[in-house]
Formats: structure tokens, C-alpha cells, sequence
């Protein structure tokens, strides 16, 4: 077999390839970024005590038994926290009442005589409602575990297109909570604790009809160079 | 001297790379058909989007570069690289298009976390995300871990001759079966019998935790993917602390662990030869370093106080300790906790258990048992040689389903790349100082992006600096490769440019 | 199976052991002479009791397990590993005395830091001790950096270096003294010649630098043995940077590189053959990674926002990277200025220069250019090859004094001591972790040990005991690189296990 060196003319056609390539990815920005908007209105509430929380890491001192029940029998409620400050000082939150208010998200997993459920408090929970409804990207979620007792409240959770009910709980936090081996919970402290501050919206967005198109005309393409190929393989 | 490749060895790859590119599009229509039943119709067109432009580019590279040609060694690693790349491309495509992206980078990140088992996401609001785009980042997890070119090749029919290459190229170097093809089936087997066990234990699991019936099926089927692939993804932003559910996270340990158990071990399982799995040495190595890291992290966790019985504390640090030491990266706490709850010794041996890795041939990424057990066998051989009379002979010997001797050859193979993936931890948390996160931190991201882990203390996210997540993303691919394939393609691209004809 | 020695093999090990620890007697002799001379009743009374120590166990071994065997290589390694023990208790005899150290462990600590030329001191109020007493310190740099030369030379045959053939050529199952004999002259030739120059050098730059003659001479003497023999005490605390001298850091600089040659290099500049120094392969790859530690030192310096001259950033940056990379340990800064005005990368890339180390066959600590280079070696090979068509032969070669085709077996013994000594780093890392320190600054700490560098970033100053005990063992262990010791640890599990 004689080796061939690679032609110019392969050359052009790798660049041609990557040019193909840019446009193509150039196309599936302008349709993603020109999707049909359905942002969900500011969901109200008072904000937290403090966004940014001044705790950067924490170190943990181990306190002995009794110091810590005296603790727990002397705390007063924090008021209302985020998400975001327990967990970046999980220890200062031990133990502590607060109040809480967060999304419903997922699924309610009733069990036990209550629920378990997920309940965030970024930005898509309580101000712009979920992503695909407006693109105002406002990075990842967070949340806290809580625990509801029975009777719970009518809750439809948070999935998808769907902004679940957005609840207050007054509760405990338990940095290790043994009763769920060992992770970080909320448990309000009573069913007359938890209320609803607004129902579970559809976001309705439209159908985006531009990238249909292109999934279409795509598809299309697709469909015919296989066909063109099975043809030209039949006759050989 | 070089040897400039030439038309046939591009025509060749370029042919190969095309099946691998209309296997993507297949692929994209099962997520397609869940996004139809669910009437999430802007899902489905990005779906049908991705295939198409998959299907198109693949069939033209098909035409284009037809050929009958075998692959040899260089071509198979060449093939195996850029599969992952491109691949990782094209799946990016519709996860962009399902706008929980920042940008395409975002996207391509998430891609190639999911095809190579890692399990770190730039996500946002995954919470809101639906059920299809999930199943598909979940999906990606199933491929990449059972190697995504054998399968789109095998399934796509072709022979054994002209695919056993990728299969190495793939950083699968140990052929159960004398045949490729035949290989490959005995994995789907496995994968198949795992899938349909697995996926109905944890939908019952589910059942028992308060899940609906069909959501049931949903987290069960995508756990089962991130858990038996030791991939990481999970569908909801707090991983599997969604769940509070002591039955789930036991199955999902089983999976993990199966998960990590290399091909070869199961086929000895399925053959009903026990012994091998109490003589075989990466099985061995890796009862060891897991006892060792587990019971640092447990020591580290009870010094820290952090939690207060010893059903949590167990519980806790024997599920994360395996979910690091598998290479899967499921976390049962917020990954900042990590960092403000653990302490200082348990993380660190979480990142021990996250570098030494499950076994080879399997869907587990890391150093990998065999190297470490290598690596100290020689050692061992060397002390011994060290304290014996002059003229005696040493010899070591180990078991793999045969019981072998130490020799050189293997031993250095193994230690390099040994040595290459402390570097490449070591260089990734370099870019990660240098953009001012705490050298710890950005150690431990690194080491997770490079073995394919997935844990994460909260350095990486949407908002991170590009080069980081660039970083990441050629660490990921590295490490999924084990370097020789990414290897022959910076050589391929040297010997383009500087070869003799 | 494993042979259990017999008391024929202890007693020649006691015997060779007496001999080498008759060397700390010797060694202790000029700082002796030197407290006479300057009235330091207290230290020439220390340094006396050393002395008697020292002879006595000699003349014990020589009377009591007289031996006229043949050395065989176990019994060599078993010898080196437990002379830089022992030698280490009886140096640290005269500095327990000297009432610098706050416990016996801590005099320990700095005899060994001292004999494994690392330079971590633990010594408190340094700037007040006795001028003889100082020079012991600097004594034990000079001892064991030349005893580790010859040690290391003729272990090289071993899977450790394997880069004795070399030199000599000889088989690993050679004797220890015959070829000591015409080696060791030359090394003394070589440093006796370093010695004089060295010093000169160093004099000069300290009248220069505004010194009496007297004082400036202590000084050269004490600086030379540290930076030739890249060991890192210094007579006072702040190290370098007690003397404001550019003069003395460039003659300095000059003097650890010489250090970290190895002495192939120094043999082949000896005979005037600038080709072998040139075509070297250790050597261009100690100047690779030199290079390029130093750029992103300076790059991680200017980064941080450190240094607002160029001058400035420049020079402290070089002497810090060449201090680390040739394993001596000499700072210009303040200890705690690593943490608190290097920003993050500079320190980690002095981490990385201190883990690389200098040549092998030189008094440099760490993996060593051999190992890396050959590593790197390997991996190109490896690379070459999966380019290649499946019947090429691809092949590498390695240039130290002869170009020779990399084996298997070669790479294989490097990487292994390459991944030792990665875990030495860590593991002394987890320790420090353990105790409460941030990580980087344990594995700064941990590596400075394990490297035998010196460069502290005050972990060690606030260290409990085991932290302490653990750095010994790092620097030990990191000196001999790993072989000599675990030929103790296999000579002591087949006393008790071996069969008879």
C-alpha cells in the first residue's frame, strides 16, 4: 500500500467542517436565548435577616452535654433565615427555632405520620419562579430538608414547568438530626406552624416555535442523507 | 522519528468517529419518546434537534471517509479521544437547548460529566428542570460507563476485528471473552440484569419512602443509572439526602459497589467462581484502602462532633465513604457542609478514597486498585530483595484470575500512570488557587473532576470562572481515558505537523 | 521465605555501625578546639561529653564485636539506615547540653535536621548561642551531606538510583568500603577544593558586607557548610535575610547549585569535559524544572501583589525557588510571610520546587531530577508509540556520561521512589491536617521534612511532640530515599518472623 500525503483540498474540507460546525452552534444560541419568556411574579416575602452571611467557614468547639440542653431551653427564635446561612455555619443554626420560607420541590414523601419534603429558598423558589420561564440565569439551587407532621397542607410540589406552593414553617434546626441519620432538618415545630403563602403555579409557556423548525428541518436532513446513503449502497 | 499520518489513517478515524456520531442521535430518542409522553414539546423538539444534526454529521463523515480498512493500535486511540470529545459535543446540544445552561460551555461540561460517570453538574435550577432532560443527563451516565464507543459500535454491527482497538482505547484493557463483540454482550447482559434487578428494587425502596408509583419508577431508573455507572448525577439539587431514606441508600450501595467491581469479576461471579473474588489482588487492594479510608473518615468525623450518635455517624461516613471510593459521588449532605461541618480530616479522607478509585474495567474512575496493588507489591518486592543474601531470588506474585509474577514491564506502566494522576490532581488545584479558591478546596474539586468522581465542596458552580471549568473538563476527559489515548492524539497532532512523510 | 540473620550478622552490622559513629566523635572535634580557644567553658565541656560517647561506643564495637566478614548489600543498608539514627542521639548529646533545647526530643530533632541536611531547627534563642555550639550545627550539615554522598554513591547500584553503572560499573552484591576508598578521596578532593573557594568567596562578601574579619570568617564558614552541602541552618533567625548582601545570596546561590550536582557532573567539570556536563540528561531536566519553577514563582509573586520592584521581586523570588529546589532551605523572608504575604500560588510552587529536589549522588534532597527525568521519559515514549504503526520500534534514550537505552526496569525503580516520596509528602500533610493545621501549610511543613529542604512556614514552631516525631522520621526516611530504611524495617521482621 503506497502512503498518500494529505491533500489541500482535505484540509478545506476540515475547515469548512468547523465552520459548518460554529454556525450550527451559533443557530442553537439565537434559539435558545429567543425562547418565549414566562416569568412568575415575585413571590413577597420579607427578606432574610442577612443575604450574605459574614460566617465564611466555622469552626466547631464541642460543647458538653448540659451547656447545650441550657442552650436549647434559652434560645429565642431567629426569625426568619435562609438556606444559605445555616449551611455555611451549620454549628451557629444547632438547635435554633426559625422561621423558613421556601418552595415545595419534587415530590412530598408521606411517611411515618408526616412528610418529608425539599423546600428551596433560592431565587427561582421566590422571586423569578423557574428558569425555562424567563433564562435570568441565578445559578444553582438551594434548600433545606423539612420535615411537615400530619395533618399536612394541601402541597403540589415544584417540577418542571411548574412553580410548587410556596410555604412559611416556624421549626427546629437540627444540625444532625439522629431520627434521619444523622442529616441537617428543619422539623416544624407543630401543623399549625406551617402555612401557605401562595399556591403552585403553571408557568404556561408557549410552544417555541423557531426551534421546532430547526428540530424539524434537521430531522429532514438527517432522513435524507441516510436515505441517500442506503441508496447509493443498494446500487453498489 | 515520526511518522506523518496519512489519508488512509485519517479516513479510517474519521469513518469510525461518524458511527459513534449516528449512535449519539439514536440514542437521543429515548428521552425523545419520554418528552413526548409527558407533552413537554420544547423538550422534544431540542431533542429531535440534537439527533438530527447528530444523524446528519455522522452519516455525511460516514460517506465521506467509507472505508473497510482495519483500525490499528494509534488509530483505536486516536478514535477513542475524539469519540468523547465529539460525543460530549453533540449531546451538549439539546442540554443547551433546554436553557439550564449558562452557556454552551456549561452545557459541554455537563456532557462530558455525564459520559464519563463524574457527576459534577453546572446545573442551574435543576430542581425546575424536566423529566426528559434529566433522563437524558442520567443516560449519558449509562453510556459513557459501559464505553460509549463499544456500544454504539457493537450495536451498530460491527465486527470484532475492527473495533477490539477501541475497546483498549477506551482504558478497558481487560478482554474477558477472546472476542470483542462477544465481550461487549456479556456486559450488556450484565448491565441489563443489573438494570432491570436494580431499578425495581430501588422503585420499591422508593414506594416504602413516600414516592408516588410513577414517580417512583423515575428516581429509581435514573439512580440506578447514575448509581450502577458510579456516575453521580442526581435529579434533584441535594443528591441523595432528597430521599431520607435508610432503604435506598442501602440499595444504592450494592449498585455503586457492583458498579466498581470490574467486568472480569463479575464474569468470574457469573461463572460461579467465588474464589477469585477472595484471591484476586485488586480485590484485595481495594478491601484494604477502603477499610483504611472509611475508618479515617469515621475517625475524622467523630473528632469533629459532627454528628452526635453513632447510627448517624456510621450511616453517614460508611455511604460517603464508598460513594467516594467507588468514584460515583452521591453525597447524603449539602456539599458545602463539606467544608463548614466536616472538620479537616474527614474531607481529606473522602479525597483519598476519591483518588484511589474502584477497579479497572469497570465504570469507576480514580487511580484504580490494580495500580495501587502493583505499585505496593513491588514495593513489598523490593524491601524483601533489600533484606535477603545477595544471590537470592526474589519473586512476587499476585492473582488475576491467573496467578502471575511481578515483572517490570507492568509495574511501570502502572506507577506512571499512577504518577500522572497525582499531576494531574496536583495542576488542577493549581488553576484552582490561582483564581483564589483555598488550596484544600480546589484540591479536592480537582482530584473529583480527574478521577470521575462527582463530589464536590461547592468550588465549582455556574458562576465559576471559565478556565476553571475547562480545566475540568480536560481533567474529566483525561481521566476517563487514562491518559493513553488523549496521549496518542497530541501525538497524531504533533506527527501531522512535524512528521516525515 | 524469609532467612533469619544470624548473631555472625548483627555483630558485623554492631561492628561497622561503632566505625561510622566514631565519625560524630571526629565531627565535633573543631567546634571543640574552637570553644577552647574562644573561653566557652560550657560548650567545650558538651562537646567533650559528645566526643567520650562517641569513642567509647567505637572502641566498644571494636573490642567486643570485632569481625573480619565480608559487608554484604542487606548488611550495608542495615548499617546506613541505623548510623543516621544513632548518629543523630549522639550529635544531639552536646546540643541537649547546650540548654537550647526545650527537650531531649527537640535536640534530637535538630541533629537530625543537621546530619540529614533538611535545616528545620527547632532551637530556641538561637541568636544567643555560643559560637561553638553554632559551628557543631553547621558541622552536622557538612558530616552527613559528605557521609550521604558516599553512602548514596555506592548504594546507587541498587533499585533505588540506578544510576551507579555510571560510575563504576559494579554489581550490587559489591562491598561498601573497597570502592568508598577511591571514591570518598575524590569527594573529598572536590569539596576540600569547594571548602576553600567557597568560604574565600563568602569572607569577602561579609567584609564587604560590613562585617569584622573575625566575625565575617565564622560566618563564611558556617553559611558554606550549609548552602554547599544544601542543608539550610544559618547562624541567626532570620536566616539569609540577616545580611542584606546580594553579594552573599549570589555566592550562595552559586554554592547550593554546586551542592545539588551530583557528582558525576562535579567529575566530569573536574576533568574539563563541558560535553558530558552539557549533554547531561539529569542535569537538563534540574534546569527545566528549575525554570520553570521560577517563572511561576515570580509570576505567583507578582500575581499576589508582593513585591512592587521588579529588583526586589526578582531577587528574593530566585534565591527562595533555587533555596527550595536544591533542598537547602535558606530563607530571605520572615517564615510566616509565606502564608501571609505570598498569596497562594507562589508558596505552591515553592512546594513543588521542594518536592522535585536536585540531582541524585548529591546532598539534594527529594525525588530527584533522575527520577523525574526518566519518568518523563517513559511517559514521551509511551506517547510515541501509540502514534506509531503497530510493528514500529519505539525506543528512548537517557545521556549520563554514556547514551543508553530506558528499560523497564529502570523506569520501573524511579517511579516507585517517585510515588514513595509523593506519599511521604502526604501522609506527613495528614498528620499536620490532624493536629489543626490548614493543609497547605502541613504540606508545605510535611514536604520541607520529607525533601530535607528547611524552608518552614511556622507549622513546625508551634508542633506537638508526635508532629515533631514525624518530621524526624520524614527527614530520615526522605534522606536515605526509602531503600536503606526498609531494608532495617525487613532486617528486623525477619529477626523475629524469619526462618532460621
Amino acid at each position: 500500500m503506497t502512503r498518500r500525503p494529505v491533500s489541500a483540498r482535505a484540509v478545506g474540507e476540515i475547515a469548512v467542517a468547523v465552520v459548518i460546525v460554529i454556525a450550527v452552534i451559533v443557530t442553537i444560541r439565537i434559539l435558545r436565548d429567543s425562547a418565549p419568556q414566562a416569568r412568575l411574579p415575585h413571590v413577597g416575602t420579607a427578606a432574610p435577616d442577612s443575604d450574605d452571611p459574614d460566617i465564611v467557614t466555622c469552626e466547631r468547639t464541642l460543647p458538653d452535654a448540659e451547656e447545650t440542653q441550657q442552650a436549647i431551653d434559652q434560645v429565642e427564635p431567629v426569625g426568619l433565615i435562609s438556606s444559605t446561612e445555616v449551611l455555611e455555619c451549620p454549628d451557629a443554626f444547632d438547635q435554633q427555632v426559625v422561621v423558613y420560607v421556601g418552595e415545595v420541590i419534587g415530590d412530598v414523601l408521606n411517611r411515618d405520620g408526616g412528610a418529608w419534603l425539599l423546600v428551596n429558598d433560592d431565587d427561582y423558589a421566590l422571586e423569578v419562579g423557574p428558569l425555562r420561564g424567563h433564562g435570568d440565569y441565578r445559578g444553582g439551587n438551594s434548600g433545606l430538608a423539612v420535615w411537615l407532621p400530619a395533618p399536612l397542607p394541601d402541597l403540589e410540589p415544584g417540577r418542571g414547568d411548574v412553580r410548587g406552593t410556596v410555604i412559611q414553617v416556624r421549626g427546629r434546626i437540627h444540625r444532625s438530626d439522629a431520627a434521619d441519620g444523622g442529616g441537617l432538618t428543619l422539623r416544624a415545630l407543630s401543623a399549625d406552624t406551617v402555612s401557605i403563602l401562595r399556591e403552585a403555579q403553571d408557568l404556561d409557556r408557549p410552544v417555541h416555535r423557531a426551534q421546532a423548525v430547526a428540530a424539524v428541518l434537521f430531522a429532514l436532513l438527517a432522513a435524507a442523507i441516510t436515505l441517500q446513503a442506503r441508496r447509493s449502497e443498494s446500487r453498489r | 522519528m515520526l511518522i506523518r499520518p496519512d489519508r488512509d489513517d485519517l479516513q479510517v478515524i474519521g469513518f469510525y468517529l461518524g458511527k459513534v456520531m449516528v449512535g449519539v442521535g439514536y440514542v437521543l430518542g429515548a428521552p425523545m419518546l419520554v418528552a413526548a409522553v409527558m407533552g413537554d414539546w420544547d423538550d422534544l423538539t431540542a431533542f429531535l434537534l440534537g439527533a438530527g444534526l447528530s444523524i446528519s454529521i455522522g452519516r455525511l463523515a460516514e460517506r465521506r471517509f467509507a472505508t473497510t480498512q482495519q483500525l490499528d493500535w494509534s488509530h483505536g486511540l486516536v478514535t477513542a479521544a475524539l469519540s468523547w470529545l465529539l460525543g460530549a459535543a453533540l449531546f451538549a446540544v439539546p442540554l443547551d437547548l433546554s436553557g439550564h445552561y449558562g452557556s454552551y460551555v456549561d452545557a459541554y461540561f455537563e456532557a462530558m460529566s455525564g459520559l464519563t460517570a463524574t457527576g459534577l453538574t453546572l446545573t442551574q435550577d435543576i430542581d425546575h428542570m424536566s423529566v426528559s432532560v434529566n433522563l437524558l443527563r442520567h443516560i449519558t451516565h449509562f453510556l459513557g460507563g459501559q464505553g460509549i464507543i463499544i456500544v454504539m459500535l457493537t450495536g451498530l454491527g460491527s465486527s470484532s476485528g475492527q473495533v477490539s482497538t477501541l475497546y483498549v482505547g477506551e482504558g478497558r484493557d481487560d478482554r474477558i471473552l477472546p472476542n470483542v463483540v462477544r465481550t461487549a454482550r456479556f456486559i450488556y447482559l450484565v448491565a441489563s440484569v443489573y438494570l432491570v434487578v436494580g431499578t425495581i428494587a430501588l422503585t420499591l425502596a422508593g414506594l416504602v419512602a413516600g414516592f408516588s408509583p410513577l414517580r417512583s419508577v423515575i428516581h429509581g431508573l435514573n439512580l440506578f443509572m447514575a448509581a450502577f455507572d458510579t456516575g453521580g448525577f442526581a435529579t434533584n439539587s441535594t443528591s441523595i439526602s432528597y430521599y431520607h431514606s435508610a432503604a435506598i441508600e442501602g440499595v444504592l450501595i450494592v449498585l455503586m459497589v457492583a458498579g466498581a467491581l470490574s467486568f472480569l469479576l463479575h464474569y468470574e461471579l457469573w461463572r460461579g467462581r467465588r474464589r477469585e473474588v477472595l484471591e484476586n489482588l485488586e480485590v484485595r487492594t481495594i478491601a484494604v484502602t477502603g477499610l483504611i479510608t472509611t475508618s479515617l473518615l469515621l475517625l475524622g468525623l467523630a473528632r469533629a462532633g459532627t454528628f452526635t450518635d453513632v447510627g448517624s455517624l456510621f450511616r453517614k461516613g460508611v455511604f460517603s465513604a464508598i460513594s467516594a471510593h467507588t468514584s460515583t459521588g452521591f453525597t447524603v449532605n449539602a456539599s458545602r457542609m463539606f467544608v463548614t461541618d466536616w472538620g479537616r480530616i474527614a474531607p481529606a479522607a473522602l479525597l483519598m478514597a476519591l483518588a484511589l478509585g474502584g477497579m479497572a474495567s469497570s465504570t469507576a474512575g480514580g487511580v484504580k486498585g490494580i495500580r495501587v496493588g502493583l505499585a505496593a507489591k513491588s514495593v513489598s518486592r523490593d524491601v524483601r530483595r533489600a533484606i535477603q543474601p545477595d544471590a537470592a531470588v526474589v519473586a512476587v506474585t499476585y492473582t488475576q484470575r491467573h496467578r502471575r509474577r511481578i515483572t517490570d514491564a507492568p509495574v511501570r506502566s502502572a506507577i506512571t500512570i499512577l504518577v500522572l494522576y497525582v499531576l494531574l490532581f496536583l495542576s488542577g488545584a493549581l488553576v484552582g488557587v490561582y483564581y483564589g479558591v483555598p488550596f484544600e478546596q480546589a484540591l479536592f474539586e480537582s482530584t473529583s473532576a480527574s478521577v470521575n468522581g462527582g463530589m464536590s465542596v461547592g468550588v465549582l458552580e455556574p458562576g465559576t470562572p471559565l478556565p476553571m471549568k475547562l480545566t475540568y473538563t480536560a481533567q474529566m476527559w483525561l481521566g476517563r481515558l487514562e491518559f493513553m489515548a488523549v496521549f496518542a492524539l497530541l501525538g497524531y497532532g504533533i506527527a501531522l505537523v512535524h512528521g516525515r512523510i | 521465605m524469609l532467612i533469619r540473620p544470624s548473631d555472625a550478622d548483627l555483630r558485623l552490622i554492631a561492628f561497622y555501625l561503632g566505625k561510622a559513629l566514631l565519625g560524630m566523635g571526629i565531627m565535633m572535634v573543631p567546634p571543640f578546639l574552637l570553644a577552647l580557644v574562644l573561653g566557652e567553658y560550657d560548650s567545650a565541656t558538651a562537646l567533650g561529653i559528645g566526643i567520650a560517647v562517641a569513642v567509647s561506643v567505637w572502641q566498644f564495637a571494636q573490642w567486643r564485636w570485632h569481625s573480619r566478614a565480608a559487608l554484604s548489600w542487606s548488611h550495608g543498608l542495615v548499617i546506613v539506615a541505623a548510623s543516621w539514627l544513632f548518629g543523630a542521639a549522639i550529635a544531639a548529646i552536646p546540643l541537649a547540653l547546650s540548654g537550647h533545647y526545650a527537650s531531649m526530643l527537640d535536640a534530637y530533632f535538630d541533629a537530625m535536621s543537621g546530619l540529614t541536611t533538611s535545616g528545620l531547627a527547632v532551637v530556641q534563642d538561637l541568636d544567643h548561642m555560643s559560637v561553638s555550639m553554632n559551628l557543631l550545627r553547621h558541622m552536622t550539615h557538612f558530616a552527613g551531606g559528605q557521609g550521604i554522598v558516599i553512602v548514596l554513591l555506592t548504594m546507587a547500584a541498587s533499585a533505588a538510583g540506578d544510576v551507579s553503572t555510571l560510575y563504576f560499573g559494579e554489581g550490587r552484591d559489591e562491598r561498601i568500603v573497597p570502592n568508598v576508598v577511591a571514591t570518598a578521596r575524590f569527594i573529598y578532593l572536590v569539596a576540600g577544593t569547594w571548602l576553600v573557594a567557597g568560604t574565600a568567596a563568602l569572607w569577602v562578601a561579609s567584609l564587604v558586607a560590613g562585617f569584622t574579619p573575625l566575625r565575617g570568617l565564622f560566618h563564611a564558614v558556617s553559611l558554606f557548610m550549609a548552602a554547599f552541602d544544601t542543608g539550610g541552618f544559618a547562624p541567626y533567625s532570620p536566616s539569609v535575610s540577616y545580611y542584606h548582601s546580594a553579594l552573599i545570596e549570589s555566592v550562595l546561590i552559586v554554592l547550593m547549585v554546586a551542592g545539588a550536582l551530583s557528582f558525576g557532573i562535579h567529575h566530569a567539570m573536574w576533568r574539563r569535559d563541558p560535553r558530558r556536563v552539557w549533554r547531561d540528561s539529569e542535569l537538563r531536566t534540574l534546569g527545566l524544572t528549575t525554570t520553570i519553577t521560577i517563572a511561576f514563582t515570580v509570576l505567583g509573586l507578582a500575581y499576589a501583589g508582593t513585591f512592587i520592584d521588579v529588583g526586589p521581586l526578582m531577587r528574593k523570588g530566585v534565591f527562595t525557588v533555587i533555596s527550595a529546589h536544591t533542598g537547602t532551605g535558606f530563607g530571605v523572608n520572615a517564615p510566616r510571610l509565606f502564608v501571609t504575604d505570598w498569596g497562594q500560588v507562589a508558596p505552591a510552587v515553592v512546594v513543588v520546587a521542594m518536592a522535585l529536589g536536585g540531582m541524585a549522588s548529591s546532598t539534594a534532597g527529594g525525588i530527584k531530577a533522575v527520577r523525574v527525568g526518566l519518568t518523563a521519559k517513559s511517559v514521551g515514549r509511551d506517547i510515541r508509540r501509540a502514534t506509531q504503526p503497530d510493528a514500529a520500534v519505539v525506543v528512548t534514550t537517557w545521556t549520563q556520561r554514556h547514551r543508553r537505552i530506558v528499560t523497564d526496569q529502570q523506569v520501573r525503580s524511579a517511579v516507585t521512589i517517585l510515588v514513595l516520596f509523593l506519599l511521604l509528602y502526604i501522609g506527613g500533610a495528614v498528620v499536620g491536617v490532624y493536629y489543626g493545621f490548614p493543609f497547605d501549610q502541613a504540606l508545605f511543613e510535611s514536604t520541607s521534612a520529607a525533601a530535607s529542604v528547611g524552608l518552614s512556614v511556622g507549622v513546625l514552631g508551634e508542633a506537638p511532640v508526635v508532629l515533631k516525631a514525624v518530621y524526624i522520621a520524614q527527614m530520615w526516611l526522605g534522606r536515605l530515599e526509602f531503600l536503606a530504611v526498609f531494608g532495617l524495617v525487613g532486617y528486623g521482621w525477619a529477626l523475629v518472623r524469619g526462618r532460621i
